[in-house]
């Protein structure tokens, strides 16, 4: 399993989305539903290297989550709910990876409004994951 | 009481505190020339350019202010190009044709490519990234204290 997939079950499981490809897109924010959220990996830090030539990993990862217009109060429980799920997750397991840690980078960012006038949210997070 | 067999930890302590008061303006310097002289020209080279005007405005929002106690770095954009850079940063899907050359600019990457015969480069146009600035910020990070050593000792202090 990879970063997004992880995270994307994970959001599921705990009830911040219903189910991939429904609310929930991976890597892909589709056009076709309102409220929505979608989960990227970007580049993050290094690796950060630990003891045996081991090393964790330390990618970026967003949760982006759009709005119905003029529902910016659905969009930010939506966001605010993954905010509450991801942030602090330590040492834990999912989808059988280790992740170390799950760290918010900062609160939800509104970044304005798409082409439809739907509001948008991002938010970045630091994940120190085993390899 | 344990025997460390430690000795002078506070004469040790005492010429530290020394060391930092007499270059701590040094250190500000080094600070300052690492922020603005590596990580925001990346910063810049990394930023998506349509017009121009998002790249232009990174040095115009970007500073360090240091005092006796702190120094603290700042890289942004906006200004002229405020009300889309934080989508443009956000955005991960945003198409910019992968890191190609700017209009009028010979772009890094060209430089390393053109070593390679099959190289052909990029027409003139729109180029660049999402997360231009928090990218090379974070992946400079764990090597800002070398690269500020490095500038200390590029000095040429005795210590």
């Amino acid at each position: 399993m990879t970063l997004v997939t992880d995270i994307a079950a994970y959001l599921v499981d705990q009830s911040v989305c219903t189910a991939l490809g429904t609310d929930l897109f991976i890597m892909d924010l589709p056009d076709t539903t309102d409220l929505i959220t979608a989960v990227f990996q970007y580049a993050g830090q290094p690796p950060g290297n630990t003891f045996d030539s081991a090393y964790d990993d330390q990618p970026g990862l967003q949760i982006r989550t759009r709005a119905a217009v003029d529902d910016l109060e659905s969009g930010e429980t939506r966001a605010n709910a993954a905010y509450a799920a991801l942030h602090g997750v330590a040492n834990t397991s999912l989808s059988g990876t280790t992740y170390k840690l799950i760290e918010a980078l900062g609160s939800p960012g509104f970044i304005g409004y798409d082409e439809k006038g739907r509001p948008e949210w991002t938010q970045n997070f630091r994940v120190i994951k085993e390899v | 009481m344990t025997d460390t067999g430690i000795t002078n930890v506070d004469q040790c302590q005492k010429a530290l505190e020394e060391i930092a008061g007499t270059e701590w303006g040094a250190v500000c310097k080094a600070f300052e020339k690492v922020v603005l002289g590596t990580i925001m020209p990346e910063c810049m080279e990394e930023c998506p350019v349509d017009t121009g005007v998002l790249k232009a405005s990174i040095p115009l929002c970007s500073g360090v202010e240091s005092n006796s106690l702190a120094c603290t770095a700042t890289i942004g954009a906006g200004g002229a190009a405020a009300d889309y850079a934080v989508r443009q940063h956000e955005d991960l899907t945003l198409h910019h044709p992968a890191m190609t050359r700017g209009p009028g600019t010979t772009h890094s990457r060209d430089v390393v490519m053109s070593k390679f015969a099959s190289f052909v480069p990029s027409p003139a146009g729109q180029y660049g990234k999402a997360k231009f600035i928090e990218d090379p910020v974070m992946r400079n990070a764990p090597k800002m204290a070398q690269m500020m050593a490095s500038k200390l000792r590029g000095r040429g202090g005795s210590r």
